[in-house]
């Protein structure tokens, strides 16, 4: 293994899995983003990717994003520190592995039970109405904001009990217990220790919910059918329509302003992480 | 009173006892070892007093207060941890300013005790950087700062040292001392090295099984153990099994020994527990004998293996071998397949009985 | 802080929680099972089973998956021992480029494939073997990397090398062995990944098991519910079988299959 190109044999295999379909399909993309139907340079693509109703999608998916995980961080965390403190070990065991569970569920399968439960005909919806709560009686609709919103939080709640669990048993019982015979009040104890150890890893968590609801394609797609315009959904309806000419080219740039936001979301949270991981050392 | 008292305290776990009729009394200044293998107490006994878990039974006082119903925020102590209690997020000197600053003391104040013990400790240095920052020896002297910063009445150290390589150990252990006689504050240290605890307490406090066996100068249980146990604790001790003669006589080697005031019930047999400067081993010309099987030498004290040769009268029953263990200066000129002969000087001894 | 007050607030969350969680479950079940004259039937899943269209878009599935895992195995296996083993220093770049593919979301990935993979890449239905072994790449990378951490393989490879073991014994009676909780963890979050993923095999227009799913909720709602249930049924099991190999849920905590 003395040669040059043997001392990285190893590598050799995973190097050209990446470059070919993860590296041509990143070109791909940056290439017919910059370009116009016909093949000549432009910005325009990103123009119309960033007005009108693309930048209407573009802010719905930040929106959504921004409340699930908002909504996950808060009920996620009062749920961990519930159950993290708890005596009763089994209680801890069975909310981890129901959590892990219900971190996985997504997509097609996910979309279709809830609309069996909370869809127009759903069971859910019909035990309602029979002791007279008529869910949609009103301007509600499961296959609404709101409701994509609710079908989120079925996955994004426990991937945050799931993150937060380890995170409040890293708390050490010694740090209260320090605080208690310096003669702190709890209030004090919490404001100078507990809130600016939890911040870092409370916000990189966030981040993390950020990221996980702004990809997902699968459930909206399948909720929905495309009536809530998703910059994913954008992206998929521009890609099967055959009207626009330069519609690939649009959702190429859709596809790129994704990738930047996902990108700016990561590298904070990998900066967090960072920071937290040094603490903990 | 004693300035720290424990009465009568118990504490129950689930259905184990882990204190049993706790009593202790502490004077002012004074640097008391709580001293015992892994389950005695003496933590739970600590963490008692620090208010930290509520006692089953008894009572806790501290400067003639009965503190019990006092949270441990208003008991006015200082406590070091084993490992992990400095607060990361904040450096060496904010987590030593904690305290004063929980009880919203003025600046001045803080700064002027803050700096003066940095100062005292040396720990000037050090007192931007973070814990993760510190090796173990200085967040651990950190973390004392942190606990005298507040001038507490009584100082509480629950193994501070036991995380620590064995060099720091020691330097540590030695600025603690230092450090609790030139403030003159009433100390509890807990511990299960015995060198720790004899290098540096005023009284030391062996305690197993719930049980406080015996509380004396380390001096005084080094040479005057109550209990085999104790004995056993400190240094190096001789089991010498022996016969009774009589209810108050044993047959120890070749001589009857008077031991009306030993330990337990007369009955069975007795152990001597005879530590090693107290034997006295010579080449034998003739007489009562044992030979010389093997040596090991041990640095100060030597174990030498020996065969008695011929029992005394009356079956004593003493086992095919046994190891002695004696000052090296009285080993120095001993071979193996030599023929000894000993002396016991009983003073120190302890004899015990066995059922 | 005990109090009753948290208690009871504890259990009121917990029971929230319970509800919320699996209400859902339980209504799409009674949905999907329920007959018109008002028993329960297990009808739809016949049904489900006896069609022609789900039956081979779940084999094709498994198949895919079968072919994923191997290339996974094949490609990253040896890479993990290279940077553990012979080139540590690019142990860092290695995880970043195996991290990459989080960056970009599948529908992204999805896209890009659809306008850069030649015609002949993109007849086959097994193209989505290679798109989905980088999709998992970031899970089945940490899982592997930390069986190989957790072995310290490198003084276990000196030590047979002394012994004077050969190449393939190495690989076969050292290294397998030690990875297995890595490997096995890799099979199961690929299985997982691939009867759960849409974006790509909607875009690229095959008929795996999820985008026949979505068909079918179109025509047969009980059939599709059914299935549904089914599909999370076996995700979970899955799952399962992952924690019980692997004590610590560090590395896989998500598919990402949304």
């Amino acid at each position: 293994m003395m040669q040059r190109t043997g001392r990285y044999l190893g590598l050799m295999p995973i190097g050209v899995l990446l470059i070919v379909f993860l590296g041509l399909p990143i070109i791909a993309i940056l290439r017919f983003s910059l370009q116009d139907a016909k093949g000549g340079f432009t910005l325009t693509n990103f123009r119309t990717a960033m007005t009108g109703v693309y930048l209407d999608g573009i802010l719905l998916s930040i929106n959504l994003s921004l409340l699930s995980a908002l909504i996950s961080v808060v009920v996620g965390l009062l749920f961990a520190f519930g159950v993290a403190r708890s005596r009763i070990k089994l209680l801890k065991n069975l909310v981890s592995t129901a959590a892990g569970v219900f971190a996985n569920t997504g997509g097609v399968p996910l979309a279709f039970m809830f609309i069996a439960s909370l869809g127009t005909y759903g069971m859910l919806t019909v035990w309602l109405r029979q002791v007279g709560i008529d869910v949609y009686g009103g301007d509600w609709t499961l296959y609404s904001f709101s409701g994509l919103l609710i079908v989120y939080l079925y996955f994004q709640v426990p991937l945050m009990i799931l993150v937060s669990l380890p995170m409040i048993e890293g708390i050490k019982v010694e740090w209260r217990e320090a605080s208690q015979t310096l003669g702190s009040s709890s209030g004090y104890f919490l404001r100078r220790v507990i809130v600016p150890v939890l911040a870092p890893q409370v916000l990189a968590t966030y981040l993390l919910l950020f990221t996980n609801s702004f990809a997902a394609y699968a459930t909206a797609a399948a909720l929905t059918s495309g009536s809530i315009a998703l910059v994913p959904v954008q992206i998929a309806s521009l890609i099967a329509s055959n009207v626009q000419v330069d519609g690939a080219n649009i959702a190429m740039a859709l596809g790129v302003c994704m990738v930047a936001i996902v990108a700016i979301a990561m590298s904070i949270y990998i900066s967090l992480e960072r920071k937290v991981a040094k603490w903990r050392s | 009173m004693a300035f720290v008292a424990f009465k009568q305290v118990e504490k129950k776990f689930g259905g184990n006892l882990a204190l049993k009729g706790f009593n202790l009394d502490i004077e002012t200044g004074e640097l008391i070892t709580l001293l015992g293998p892994s389950g005695c107490g003496k933590t739970t006994a600590l963490r008692i007093l620090a208010g930290l878990i509520p006692q089953s039974g008894g009572t806790v006082h501290i400067d003639g207060t009965e503190v019990s119903k006092l949270p441990t925020a208003q008991r006015n102590i200082g406590m070091v941890f084993q490992s992990y209690s400095l607060f990361p997020n904040l450096n060496a000197r904010a987590n030593m300013e904690f305290g004063l600053r929980a009880r919203k003391a003025n600046s001045a104040l803080i700064k002027e005790r803050v700096e003066s013990l940095l100062e005292i400790t040396g720990l000037a240095e050090h007192q931007s950087k973070y814990p993760h920052q510190l090796s173990g020896g200085q967040q651990q002297r950190v973390a004392l700062v942190r606990a005298l910063v507040t001038q507490p009445r009584v100082l509480l150290l629950d193994e501070p040292l036991s995380a620590l390589d064995a060099q720091v150990r020691v330097q540590i252990r030695e600025e603690v001392r230092r450090l609790q006689r030139e403030l003159g504050i009433t100390t509890i240290f807990v511990t299960h090295d015995q060198e720790e605890a004899m290098s540096i307490s005023d009284r030391v406090g062996v305690m197993r099984d719930g049980k406080l066996l015996q509380l004396a100068s380390p001096q005084h249980l080094y040479d005057k153990p109550d209990h085999a146990f104790v004995a056993r604790f400190f240094g190096t001790v001789n089991e010498i099994p022996t016969r009774l003669v009589t209810p108050t006589s044993i047959q120890l080697w070749r001589s009857e020994v008077d031991i009306a005031g030993a330990s337990g019930e007369p009955v069975g047999s007795a152990l001597a527990l005879i530590r090693p400067e107290s034997i006295r081993i010579a080449k034998a010309a003739h007489g009562e004998k044992a030979k010389v099987v093997a040596i090991s030498f041990l640095g100060p004290i030597t174990s030498v293996e020996i065969c008695p040769l011929s029992p005394a009268a009356a079956d004593v029953k003493l086992p095919e071998s046994i190891k002695v263990v004696v000052s090296s200066q009285q080993a120095m000129d001993l071979r193996v397949g030599d023929e000894v002969d000993f002396d016991f000087d009983l003073k120190s001894a302890l004899i015990t009985y066995q059922s | 802080m005990k109090s009753l007050l948290s208690k009871s607030l504890i259990a009121l969350t917990l029971l929230t929680g319970i509800l919320f969680f699996f209400l859902p479950i339980y209504a799409s079940t009674i949905f999907a099972l329920e007959s018109r004259d008002g028993g329960y039937t297990l009808d739809p899943i016949r049904r489900a089973f006896e069609n022609e269209e789900i039956t081979q878009s779940l084999l094709l599935s498994l198949r895919i998956s079968g072919f994923a895992v191997l290339l996974t195995l094949v490609v990253l296996v040896p890479a993990v021992y290279w940077v553990h083993v012979v080139t540590p220093s690019l142990r860092k770049s290695l995880e970043f480029a195996c991290l990459l593919p989080l960056v970009i979301p599948p529908i992204v990935q999805g896209v890009g494939f659809l306008y850069s993979m030649p015609s002949f890449v993109k007849s086959t239905p097994y193209s989505l073997v290679f798109a989905y072994a980088v999709l998992a790449l970031p899970f089945t990378y940490r899982a592997l990397d930390a069986a190989f951490a957790s072995i310290d393989i490198k003084t276990l490879v000196e030590a047979s090398q002394t012994l004077g073991s050969g190449l393939w014994r190495l690989i076969f009676r050292i290294i397998i062995p030690n990875i297995k909780t890595g490997l096995f963890a890799s099979i199961f979050l690929i299985l997982a990944l691939v009867l759960g993923e849409f974006a790509y095999a909607s875009l690229l227009l095959w008929d795996t098991f999820p985008t026949v799913l979505a068909v079918a909720g179109m025509s047969d709602a009980s059939v599709a519910v059914a299935l549904s249930i089914l599909s999370l049924v076996g995700v979970w099991l899955i799952l399962n079988a992952i924690s019980t190999l692997n004590r610590s849920h560090r590395g896989q905590l998500t598919m990402g299959v949304r």
